[in-house]
């Protein structure tokens, strides 16, 4: 089952920063520009080679937060 | 012969040609909807290389020749292959831009001309095809240019192709006369499915899906390099550089980091762009190998393909220039 952890650390891995520790689940971050469009690829990368994510082109733009990768994540049966 | 014909072909030099127009991308920012940090920290061209209007696929290969030629008198008279690779040729696609080059040039009736259609892949691709060709028929000098102009087929509205391809050309020398770089084993690969995410369409403009380019750049590239590396009998420790295609800063950096070199991997800092299957031998002309042994080469992007292969040398120095 993907945690909170798995997708901060993903987050964390992507930005390479610790800041990633301070955010909410719901803090969007790339509307925040916290990840800009490269850095959201590599994230989503990330999720898919480590825990196994599959995320088709049409859901990319939803999963802008922890709480709504976690969300989608669960609703996958992941 | 046979003894002729067993040395292998190598690079001999290398030479490019840039086109003296730039579009400012950092003065392009907002209409983009980015920003200078954006541009530097991730595209990696803060400008990038255009050619006039009236310039053709063919003029600015004859431009790369005609510099790796300069100072090797009679050798155009030896030349038995040129290639030309390229996807926008001049005018309809029909002929091959390599008789046209052949053309204007006024190179010899033995030589053999063909154009070979690849993308970013392709300047490993034409070291394959040009050096079996060159082997098996016995000919002493080639050309390998790659010269495929991007602003023939960009939508200037569209930030995902607009803010990386300039335009360029190179040509590469190839003969079995004590070449500068040997050529090592390659590894080739498609995933034809790939196909819609580099593309031109029924507009004849470019659209390339950035996520599918960069997640097939991440996943493909540094396993291709390991099965390089295997078939070359080498480790990672064993090459001096990696030598990719420049598609952005971020791809050339995330392959880097994932093949475990990120300090052996060079990201080309220029005003040029990323100039498609002319982006490596760019790098060769701009010396950035010259104090290498064992470079480890790859090219990939549309089809979507890939290819690399290892160059080796004993004697570094300087390989190509830039005109």
């Amino acid at each position: 089952m993907l945690t909170e952890a798995d997708v901060r650390k993903a987050l964390k891995e992507t930005i390479k920063s610790d800041k990633v520790e301070s955010w909410s689940v719901d803090y969007n971050f790339r509307k925040a520009g916290a990840l800009d469009s490269l850095d959201h690829v590599t994230f989503l990368l990330r999720l898919n080679e480590n825990h196994g994510m599959q995320v088709p082109d049409h859901d990319v733009d939803k999963l802008t937060s922890i709480q709504a990768v976690l969300a989608y994540a669960a609703a996958r049966g992941l | 012969m046979v003894e002729e014909v067993r040395r292998g072909v190598g690079i001999v030099a290398v030479s490019a040609y840039v086109p003296e127009g730039r579009l400012d991308l950092l003065e392009a920012a907002e209409r983009y909807g980015t920003n200078e940090e954006f541009i530097r920290s991730k595209t990696g061209y803060p400008r990038v290389a255009r050619k006039t209007a009236g310039e053709e696929t063919s003029d600015m290969a004859e431009r790369a020749v005609r510099e790796v030629l300069d100072g090797r008198p009679g050798l155009a008279q030896r030349l038995g292959l040129l290639i030309v690779v390229t996807q926008n040729p001049d005018g309809y696609g029909l002929p091959h831009v390599s008789a046209i080059v052949h053309g204007k040039l006024g190179l010899p009736d033995q030589v053999a001309a063909f154009d070979v259609s690849l993308g970013c892949s392709g300047w490993v691709y034409g070291l394959s095809v040009a050096k079996s060709f060159m082997e098996a028929n016995g000919i002493e000098y080639g050309l390998l240019v790659t010269a495929d102009p991007y602003s023939k087929v960009l939508d200037a509205e569209d930030r995902n192709t607009m803010l990386l391809f300039g335009d360029a050309a190179a040509a590469t020398l190839l003969g079995r006369d004590d070449p500068r770089w040997s050529i090592g084993k390659f590894v080739f690969g498609t995933s034809g499915t790939q196909w819609q995410d580099l593309h031109v369409d029924e507009d004849r403009k470019l659209r390339m899906n950035g996520r599918g380019i960069f997640t097939f750049s991440a996943m493909r590239v540094p396993e291709c390099l390991r099965q390089t590396l295997d078939a070359n009998g080498l480790s990672i420790d064993e090459v001096d550089r990696l030598l990719l295609h420049q598609g952005s800063r971020y791809i050339v950096e995330t392959i880097g980091e994932r093949a475990k070199a990120p300090e052996k991997t060079v990201f080309s800092k220029n005003d040029i762009g990323n100039t498609v299957s002319s982006s490596i031998p760019l790098l060769l002309a701009q010396g950035v190998c010259d104090a290498d042994r064992t470079v480890l080469a790859a090219g990939f992007g549309v089809g979507l393909s890939w290819a690399a292969t290892v160059l080796r040398t004993t004697r570094p120095g300087m390989t190509g220039n830039l005109c």
